[in-house]
Parts: C-alpha cells; structure tokens; sequence
C-alpha cells in the first residue's frame, strides 16, 4: 500500500514536473497520483526500529534550481531514476535521486516524496520534518490532509512500542521432585525389608532343629516369608522404578518473563 | 547398583530356600508311617507303591524328596559280601546285576561278588578265617593269598569262631570278627577294633554282615543258642550298638541271599539235619520294620536216611543260570534248592551217600556220607566241588539243570595232601587274579588243595600246600570264612 503511494506520487511528478516546468509554481503541488488506490499512506508495522537516518541533505531545500542543461542530469530524469530504483525496493537510492531532484527543481511534491521514502525507511521523523516541509508550501487541502494524514502515521510509528524480542523457547528439563524422593525411600525400604525377610526365609529353612514335623511347618514359614519378601522386594522396585520413570518423565520448563521499557511477557512455563 | 541387580538379586535370595531337613534319629521322623532316618541323614517313609524297597523319601529331603528309596551303594569293595546292595549307576554293579539281579535289588552277597571277579575284572585278595575244632580243642588262622601264594597267621586273643564281615560303611576293607570270652566280639579293622558287648548267656556261632533293613547301616547277625535251646539270630547295629533278636529255631552257617526278590535279602540257617529259610519280611504290627520269617524249613533227612547229621553250610548260587539265586545246602547231604517261585522246602536235586549218587537211590548207603562244597557258576550252569567229610573222596557235580539228574565225577585228591586227610570246607574265589574263579579244599588237616585256573582251566587238577602248619592232629570241623579286598 505505502509503496503504491510512493510510487503514485513519483508517477505524478513525473507527469507534473513537465507541466511545472511550463508552470512553474512551487505553491501548488501536484496531488498525489490518481492511480494510488488509497491516497493516505497507511503504515505498518516495522520489525525493528533503528535510529532514523540524519538525512543527508538540509532541512531547507536550496531557494534555486540549477538550470537543467544536461537531459540526464535533469530533475526528471533524477525522479525517473527514483521511480525505477523504488521500485526494485531500493529506497535509499530513490530518496538520493530524489534529493538530486530536489536540488535541481525544489517543487514542494518533492518533499512530500522524500517524506514518504523516509517514512518507507522508517525514518519517521524525518518524514514527519518533509511532510511538515511540504505542508508548509501551502499545497491544496486535498495534500495538505494527505500529508497530514502521513504525518499522523509516521506519528503513531513513532509512539508504537518496539516490538517484543523473538520468544526464547523455553528451556526444558526433568526434574526430580519429592515425590520421587518419597518413592525412592519407600521402594528402598521395601527392598531391604524384603531382603530380611529372604534372609529370614532362607535361616528358616537352614534350621534342621526339631523334627520333621517341626521343619514342615517351619518350612510352610518359610514360604511364606518369602512371599511376603518377594511381594516386599518387588513393590520395592516399582517404587524405585516409578521414581525414575516419573523423573524421566516429569519435564518442566523455565518461567523466564521478558521486560522491556514499553511493557512484559511471560514466555512459557509449566509442566507436565 | 542397578535396578536389573537388585531385582535379580532379591529373587535369588528369595527363591533360595533350602528343602532340605536333616535327621539324626528315626524319632525325628514323624511324618506318615514308619519314619527311618537314614544315612544320608534324609527322612524316608513306608510307602508300598515304592518296589523293593517299600520305603519312599519324605518331603524336605532336597533332590530326593518324594523319590523312592533305594538303599543302593557304590561299591568300595566288591570283594566283600555282606554289604548294601550295588547301584546300578556303578560299572561294575550294572554288569554284575546284569547277571544277577538280586545284587543291586536286596544285596551284595557271596554270588555277587564271585560274579564280580568272573565279568567285571576285578582283582581281589583271598582272605580266609579258619576255626578248625576238635573237641574242645580249637585253632584260628587268617589265611591270605595276596598274589603268589597262602600265608597263614594265627590268631591266639579269638576264643571262639572267626569269621570276615564287610567294610565299615565307606570303607574298602573288610573286616575279621571273632569273640574274645563270653561277653565280647572284638571286630578288627585297619583303623583298629571295635568291641561289642553280647549277652554272655548266650553262644554265638556264626557272625555274617547283612542289610537287613535296607538301611545301609553297619550291621551283622549272630547266631546264638542259649542254655535253654533257644536259637535266635541277633541283628545288631554296630553304629549305635542296638539290636533285636528273631527266633529262627536254627543257629548255624547263616547265609544270606534272595529267597524272594522282594529288594530285601534273606537268609538260610541250619542246625543239624534242620535248615530254615529265614524270609525277610514286612512285619505285621502296623510299624513295618522288618522281620524274619524262619517258618518254612528243610530237612536232610527228607529224602535220605539220615546219616551224619552235621550240617556243613549252605551256598546262594544261580546254579540254573537263570538269573535267580538258588540254594545248595551241604551237610548230610548234597541239596539244590530251585530259585524264584520253586524256591521251598523241596529240593530238586539230591546227592547223597559214598560213592555219591542221586537220590532217590535205595541202594546207597547214606550212613557215611557227610558233604561239604561249594557251587560254582558257569557260563551255562554250574558245577558242585565236593567233598566227604567222612571219605578221602572228592567229587565235581554238574546239575543237569532242573531234571534233577547230575554228572558225577570223582577227582584226584593230591598224593601229598596225606592219605588220612578228608575235605572240610570248599570256597571258590578268584585267587590268582586271572577272572576266573578257582577251587580252594582245606582238608581234616588244615592243608590246602588248591585247583589254579591259570595252571589248570579244567579245574579238575589240585595241587596241596601247606600253608598252616601241620598241628599233627584231624579237625572235624573247620568253618572258613572266605572275603576278600580289591588289590
């Protein structure tokens, strides 16, 4: 869209420099391009906001235009050259060759020009200073809210907070919690408890004291002893192996909360 | 520690109970009926389905549990009779039950170790212990034949009769009993002498080893005869020095083989003209130890007229090569009892009187007619070595089988052995170690008329040797104990 406009008003100059060359008359610029689909150049959102270039040329446009003796060294041919360059996207060229126009032919369009390749660069307060520039050459009120309309764009741009830095995938990792601490412990002493009991079993069923009789029940005991160890030991286990595998699986992640002088973000957290 | 360590390491220590209760009396075991504690310090239990030894493990017995019993043992000394009977599992046991199946189901006994020389190769020593009497007058020798030729010792601190019983339990060497007064019988081994207190009221005759029991315990009978006229045999357990007694009416020459194939051995014993089978039998007050059965007797005086009434001993042999054990029985008579199912009171062979015959024979005089012998098992039979106590006569008998009909033949008694001298005792054994069993005579004088299979394989030829010196006297009886120990 803003690139339609820029393109509009160059395509107008160009068109109008012929006619402001027969009519000379720096107070009333050619409004912008009728082809421009939306005459208001609609800002959008700039992904970085570096410091706006100083523009390289005065604030005060020079009061005489050289005479154009050399075609190629022409004001036209500068605002040619800017309309091609603007539109391969290269605007610091367009607004050089603008400026080389300017120079040599300071109709006021040109600074509503300049005012919207700054804006294009996101040099906003520059292109509020050639929008202002233009609105001081008294241009019709037609431009004069065209460029006051830019002018409140390049405003809002210009109080838009910076955007917020790229989100930083947050930083997973597991973690051992007291939970797992508490079935660690358990399954720990289920286990040494099963291991007395096997213990148990096993000097039960060594004891050849008594009669058969005697070791038959003793052994009948003992058998049950060691299930009751075997139940112990495993629950143990299980214990010990829900500990690990709930560690293994309890993945969390870091609240890291991102502040910047125009507001914060939390970026992620939470857990599973 | 890994979890996979822990989780193995708690299931071994779990599962490692042992099943595994050791007795040390028969008391301590009181579980089902008629609890033994063994040797093997495990628990057994009657059980009938178990055959032969109708006695099963009880549980907590480790890898025997609930397993038959079978009371078998590898044979430290297959030269020695009287012992537990062989497992099949020992080479030599395998090839000798092979044979004869009684020597690895009820025990090792004389046939089985003379089989032993015969098939498995073995090499023994020849040990005889000699109680030659006249009157009162008594001699003792232990005899050897330990490779080349008989050496005789004699044994003075004895008072009564010698005789050879099996190893110690483990051990390879036979061992030499014999009564020192009354009251004690000294049992001599090389690990020294055990001394046995017995009832002084009572005369023992002949000590013989047999597992009873099927315990595989150190035990002996004795035969005994009391003032009274009791006659009875003594079981005693020389590990513990208990015993019991059974009233067998017969107290003489007790020989132990298989009367019935039931996986326990049994007995024959004499006294005169009488001779009792002694069964080994399943007692019947509900306790099921073992008895024995001596109702089932023999005469010889069945089929003769009598005579000599002395008996002379008796022989388990497969004299039929059946497999089977049968019965010589010598004495007034020559009588082949038939093993298996025929096995009673009748014999089926008979051979009686000077010049010997078979009976029945009306014609022969059985007055002075007095045997002793020995049977020796041949790859199709046997033949009988025998000789008159009351003739300088000496026969070989071939059974023709069980049609009670013999070849008769009489052999030459060495010119040197003496004119007068009489055959008292005849053993076969294995004595110069070729495999092949040999005859051994001790005559009246205790001289030796020995036929060498390896001088000659007929067996028919004998040579005298002197190897106890002549006392200048005739015994009328000489009892001789034959065993042996693996050279």
């Amino acid at each position: 869209m803003k690139r339609a406009v820029i393109v509009a008003a160059l395509a107008a100059l160009a068109a109008g420099g012929v006619a402001y060359a027969d009519q000379p008359s720096p107070a009333t610029p050619s409004p912008p391009s009728p082809l421009s689909p939306t005459p208001a150049p609609t800002p959008m959102p700039a992904p970085t906001s570096p410091e706006p270039a100083i523009p390289s040329e005065p604030a005060t446009p020079a009061p005489t235009p050289p005479p154009a003796t050399d075609p190629a060294d022409s004001a036209d041919a500068h605002i040619a050259r800017a309309r091609d360059l603007h539109d391969k996207g290269d605007f610091e060229g367009a607004r050089a060759e603008i400026l080389a126009a300017y120079k040599l032919d300071p109709r006021p369009e040109l600074l509503f020009a300049l005012g919207q390749l700054e804006f294009n660069l996101r040099h906003y307060r520059e292109a509020i200073d050639y929008y202002e520039r233009f609105t001081a050459t008294q241009p019709s009120a037609e431009q004069a809210a065209l460029a006051e309309q830019a002018i409140g764009a390049a405003r809002a741009e210009l109080t838009r907070p910076p955007p917020a830095p790229p989100a930083t995938p947050p930083l997973l990792h597991t973690q051992w919690d007291g939970v797992d601490s508490g079935l660690a412990i358990v399954g720990g002493l289920a286990i040494v408890a099963g291991g007395g009991l096997a213990y148990e079993a096993v000097h039960l069923s060594n004891d050849s004291s008594g009669t058969l009789s005697d070791y038959d029940h003793r052994l009948d005991t003992a058998r049950h002893v060691r299930i009751a160890a075997a139940i112990s030991g495993g629950a143990g286990i299980v214990a010990i192996g829900a500990a690990l595998l709930r560690w293994r699986l309890h993945v969390v992640a870091d609240v890291e909360v991102v502040a910047s002088p125009s507001g914060a973000a939390v970026s992620w957290g939470g857990a599973f | 520690m890994t979890l996979r360590t822990l989780a193995i390491a708690g299931v071994l220590l779990a599962a490692c109970i042992h099943d595994n209760y050791e007795c040390a009396t028969d008391a301590d075991c009181n579980i089902g009926t008629a609890g033994r504690c063994e040797v093997d310090h495990h628990c057994t239990q009657y059980d009938a389905s178990c055959e032969l030894t109708l006695r099963r493990y009880t549980e907590h017995s480790g890898t025997e549990s609930d397993v038959c019993y079978a009371g078998q043992i590898e044979l430290a000394d297959p030269c020695a009779a009287g012992q537990p009977p062989a497992s099949p599992s020992d080479p030599c046991g395998a090839l000798v039950c092979g044979a004869l199946p009684t020597c690895c189901n009820a025990g090792w006994s004389e046939p089985c170790v003379l089989e032993a020389q015969r098939s498995c190769h073995v090499t023994c020593d020849t040990r005889v212990a000699i109680s030659a009497t006249k009157g009162s007058n008594l001699e003792l020798w232990d005899v050897r034949y330990e490779g080349s030729a008989f050496t005789a010792t004699s044994v003075t601190d004895r008072t009564q009769q010698l005789d050879w019983i099996a190893p110690e339990p483990g051990s390879a060497e036979p061992r030499l009993a014999g009564f020192v007064g009354s009251d004690t019988l000294a049992i001599v081994s090389s690990s020294g002498e055990l001394d046995v207190p017995v009832d002084p009221t009572r005369t023992f005759h002949d000590v013989s080893s047999v597992d009873l029991d099927r315990d595989m315990r150190d035990t002996i009978a004795l035969e005994w005869q009391d003032a009274a006229g009791d006659e009875e045999i003594q079981i005693e357990h020389l590990d513990d020095l208990t015993s019991r007694d059974f009233d067998t009416m017969v107290s003489n020459r007790a020989a132990w083989g298989d009367y019935d194939q039931d996986g326990y051995p049994d007995g024959v014993s004499g006294t005169g003209a009488r001779y009792s089978f002694m069964v080994n039998v399943d007692s019947t007050d509900g306790t099921h130890q073992r008895s024995l059965d001596a109702s089932i007797a023999s005469s010889f005086n069945g089929s003769a007229h009598g005579g000599v009434t002395s008996l002379r001993g008796f022989e388990w042999r497969d004299a039929d090569h059946d497999g089977v054990l049968d019965l010589a029985a010598f004495g007034n008579s020559i009588r082949l009892h038939e093993g298996g199912s025929l096995l009673d009171d009748t014999p089926y062979l008979s051979i009686d009187c000077e010049p010997p015959v078979v009976l029945p024979n009306a014609a022969c005089d059985e007055s002075l007619a007095n045997f002793v012998g020995t049977v020796v098992p041949t790859s199709t039979g046997s033949i009988i070595y025998a000789g008159n106590t009351q003739a300088h006569t000496f026969y070989s008998i071939v059974p023709n089988a069980q049609a009670g009909t013999a070849e008769i033949t009489p052999l030459v008694i060495p010119a040197d052995a003496g004119s007068a001298v009489v055959a008292q005792a005849v053993f076969a054994r294995d004595v110069d170690g070729d495999h092949v069993l040999d005859i051994v005579v001790i005559d009246s004088e205790l001289g030796f008329w020995v036929s060498l299979s390896s001088v000659d394989p007929t067996r028919t030829k004998f040579t005298a040797v002197h190897p106890i010196p002549s006392a200048g006297q005739i015994f009328a009886q000489v009892h001789a104990s034959v065993t042996g120990a693996l050279e």
